[in-house]
């Protein structure tokens, strides 16, 4: 049957098209570019990929339960100060002006923990609430945004001391790869294991496909969405972290657009916007799609500001294949 | 003998991989019922589609009024007088009554954008009066019993001038009371000269408003009957499956034993919706569960299930009181559910037959740390369920959606069987399903209780209450009315219980 689930690849189709379109798009800016295959041009991808691709890689489990999260970005931008104000920093304003000489765990913890709180509360809203996500998210995403302000006065956290062991997490080194790759990496394959071998992974996919059968079958729904959005919530801690590191201070305007930046990769890696399917290994085609044709553009001579077009037409483009799949389907 | 008004001729459908129709001849008369037959997967919905416009037809020919008319889409078939009332209706819940007769086509105040209300609701009350039904076209749909929607839905279509109308299993969720009603409507269409294809799974029917019948099989014609009141229902179902049934209505063995309750209920209560429901069953029965739609029987279950909450009552597993707050509880203490309604709460139908099959008992596929799923054992289990249970799949990842509905049914029963549980709680096991998969899922529930299962067993079907039940509570608006054993109870003492008369 065409259907068979075995014949569709690991992947699924959607995914599929990733990456023979991210294929396609290295094979012509390597021949378009000599500035393409240096060594400071891929450092520089990677990178920018790992950070968005560690938040894309939960929101590809929201988006498989059929939910969406656009409050990441400002609540990694929180997750930042939040971080950068613990370890003492030159001009964080109100409660956090007191803050300072947290050791480095302890201070990562917490920004973790907080940001997980934000996810939590994003859950619970979307679950017990019943606040439509994207309604839920966008109040959540007002909110984190407003605090990061607050907190910071409106300005850049800068450090007052190099604190190296905290500067290693955004711009250290393994051999040649970046650290924060590695992370990217990691992250990568444990979210991809956990939706493909993990029961998490299996009741993930028949929530989005269908409620109320799931919860007919004995699934706890709420509590595998409000896991969902926890998650999300504690990598955009991580991302915090990461960017606050590599930039070696925290702004309160980080983060701004990488909600649409992750949900554009990961329905161009072919999750399904309506919920059901998708995979991790299509997300991160997505993601490197969205980072290599920005950064060929750049090599290109092509104005920033005509990305934002790019973008666009990329993200509608992955919606009409996926309806168009969808539509096919049956 | 009435003139012809619809004649499908060599009729003939291709869908990857399936000859759905092969040469269908069909005929339609002015003013007559014309009942089409069939197991599931015959070709009546793909020979009705292709009428409707849904389907484009691969070969054939379609006359109408004796010229030949090709139909494209839906459109094309409205204007050619073609309307359908299918099993799901389509009125907009939100809206008046007028507001759904007039949908699309709004008339406007001359000279202006403003819709003309008054025209809207003085002509849709002009049209149900005109067809004597005690409806008011300002009324919202909503809250309206499905039978007066589908009364609704009847009158739309005929407001576009329809004079063939297409009927597919019109009665599979109306009450007796609502059927009586909807056949009156019918006799009345056909005395305005309208035509009526009419598709059922209930052969009873076909005697009370039938004209002729045709039976489908397998994307063939079998016969048309234009004698029906020469043809018995057992003649009827052995053109269906091209096979005789014998003596389809005994249960062999009663493997009850009366000394091991499983479940009691003691007066559980949902206010307005049921109350004081006590029922018990034991090891290796099967308990009927009758009733009319709309009597509760659903709502209890799905009480009992912990998929709705109750007000009060007692609920007892093997002697011993438990609470049941969610399906996940239920699941727990050994009770499973097989919904009514398949496609929306009991299968996950975009995933595969193995998915399915483990939803509700990953946890024993699990590995020692409790979290990853051993494929090769799931992959075992649910080969052994497929071969059991006879589920015809072309493998275990085929994707439920593309099985047919007896199968698909399989599938939810294989779910239970995997999660071991020892009471299940059926809920009209056979709707939709063709004979012979019924047939199955006979044999099957008797092997669960030879094996020490517990199954309740709701069913509007009184032959199947009667045939499969060892004993038979019968419910009337919310409350138990009667409880009757297998020796006693006739289908005259169940409707007189469910009448409440």
């Amino acid at each position: 049957m065409e259907h068979n689930g075995k014949k569709r690849g690991r992947i699924g189709i959607g995914g599929l098209y990733a990456y023979f379109f991210l294929g396609a798009l290295i094979l012509i800016m390597i021949f378009a570019s000599d500035a393409f295959l240096t060594p400071y041009n891929l450092y520089n991808l990677l990178s920018t990929a790992a950070i968005k691709g560690i938040l894309a890689c939960g929101m590809t489990f929201i988006i498989i339960t059929g939910g969406i999260d656009i409050s990441v970005g400002s609540n990694l931008a929180f997750g930042g100060i939040l971080v950068a104000a613990l370890l003492g920093s030159t001009n964080a304003t109100g409660l956090f002006a007191h803050l300072g000489n947290v050791p480095v765990p302890l201070a990562m913890l917490i920004g973790v923990l907080a940001c997980s709180l934000i996810g939590f509360c994003n859950g619970f809203m979307v679950t017990k609430l019943r606040i439509p996500p994207f309604i839920a998210t966008m109040g959540m995403m007002q909110i984190t945004r407003g605090l990061s302000y607050i907190c910071s006065g409106g300005f850049a956290v800068t450090f007052k001391k190099d604190i190296p062991s905290f500067q290693w997490i955004g711009s250290g080194k393994i051999g040649a790869v970046p650290s924060i790759a590695i992370f990217f990496i990691v992250i990568a394959v444990i979210f991809g294991y956990i939706l493909k071998f993990t029961s998490y992974g299996r009741f993930l996919c028949a929530i989005g496909n269908n409620e109320v059968a799931s919860r007919f079958s004995g699934i706890n729904v709420n509590k595998i969405k409000m896991l969902a959005y926890t998650t999300l919530g504690t990598l955009a801690g991580l991302g915090g972290i990461i960017l606050t590191a590599r930039l070696n201070s925290a702004t309160p305007d980080a983060g701004m657009g990488y909600e649409l930046d992750c949900i554009t990769a990961v329905v161009i890696g072919g999750t399904s916007l309506s919920g059901g399917k998708g995979t991790i290994a299509g997300t991160v085609a997505g993601i490197f799609i969205m980072v290599v044709l920005a950064t060929s553009l750049n090599l290109l001579g092509v104005q920033s500001i005509y990305q934002y077009l790019s973008k666009g037409l990329i993200l509608l483009i992955a919606v009409l294949i996926d309806s168009y799949l969808n539509r096919r389907r049956g | 003998m009435a003139e012809t008004i619809l004649e499908m001729k060599k009729i003939k459908k291709h869908f990857p991989g399936v000859l759905a129709l092969n040469e269908v001849d069909f005929d339609l008369r002015k003013g007559e019922v014309h009942v089409l037959i069939g197991e599931n997967g015959a070709g009546k919905s793909t020979l009705i589609k292709i009428l409707s416009g849904v389907y484009k037809v691969d070969g054939g020919e379609i006359f109408i009024d004796g010229k030949k008319r090709t139909i494209t889409c839906p459109n094309d078939a409205k204007t050619l007088g073609i309307g359908v009332i299918y099993q799901e209706l389509s009125l907009l819940p939100l809206l008046t009554v007028g507001e759904n007769l007039f949908l699309g086509q709004l008339p406007h105040k001359p000279h202006t954008f403003a819709v003309d209300w008054k025209r809207v609701y003085g002509e849709s009350q002009q049209f149900l009066d005109k067809l004597g039904l005690p409806i008011n076209s300002r009324e919202t749909v909503k809250g309206m019993g499905i039978g007066r929607q589908q009364m609704i839905e009847v009158v739309k279509v005929l407001a576009s001038n329809a004079r063939i109308i297409i009927m597919d299993e019109p009665t599979s969720s109306l009450s007796d009371r609502e059927i009586e009603r909807l056949f009156s409507m019918i006799q009345m269409l056909k005395g305005k000269g309208i035509s009526i294809i009419y598709i059922s799974h209930r052969l009873n029917e076909l005697w009370k408003i039938g004209d002729r019948v045709t039976v489908l099989k397998d994307g063939c014609l079998v016969k048309t009957i234009d004698d029906i009141d020469g043809i018995t229902s057992d003649e009827l179902v052995s053109l269906m499956v091209g096979r005789k049934f014998e003596d389809s209505f005994a249960r062999a063995d009663n493997y009850c034993d009366r000394n091991i309750e499983t479940l009691r209920v003691e007066n559980l209560t949902r206010d307005r919706v049921f109350e004081n429901i006590s029922l018990v069953a034991h090891k290796g029965e099967i308990v009927g569960i009758a009733g009319l739609v709309g009597a509760g029987r659903t709502e209890v279950v799905s009480a009992i299930f912990g998929v709705d909450r109750c007000d009060g009552g007692k609920v007892f597993v093997n002697g011993e009181q438990i609470a049941i707050k969610s399906p996940k509880d239920a699941i727990k203490y050994g009770i499973g559910l097989v919904p009514e309604d398949r496609k929306e709460k009991g299968l996950v139908l975009r995933m595969s037959v193995k998915d399915n099959v483990t939803l509700a008992s990953l946890e024993q596929f699990m590995d020692k740390l409790g979290l990853v799923v051993n494929f090769v054992q799931e992959r075992k289990k649910v080969q052994s369920f497929i071969d059991d249970l006879r589920i015809k799949t072309p493998g275990i990842n085929q994707v439920v959606v593309n099985l047919s509905g007896g199968n698909q049914q399989k599938v939810a029963i294989a779910k239970w069987l995997c999660s071991h549980v020892h009471i299940l709680i059926m809920d009209e096991p056979t709707r939709g399903i063709d004979v012979g998969a019924k047939e199955e899922v006979y044999q099957l529930m008797n092997e669960l209780v030879k094996n020490g299962a517990t199954i309740i067993m709701i069913s509007s079907e009184l032959p199947e209450i009667l045939r499969m039940s060892d004993r038979i509570y019968v419910l009337h608006e919310g409350k138990v009315t009667g409880e009757l054993s297998r020796a006693e109870a006739t289908e005259e003492k169940i409707m007189h219980l469910a009448w409440n008369s």
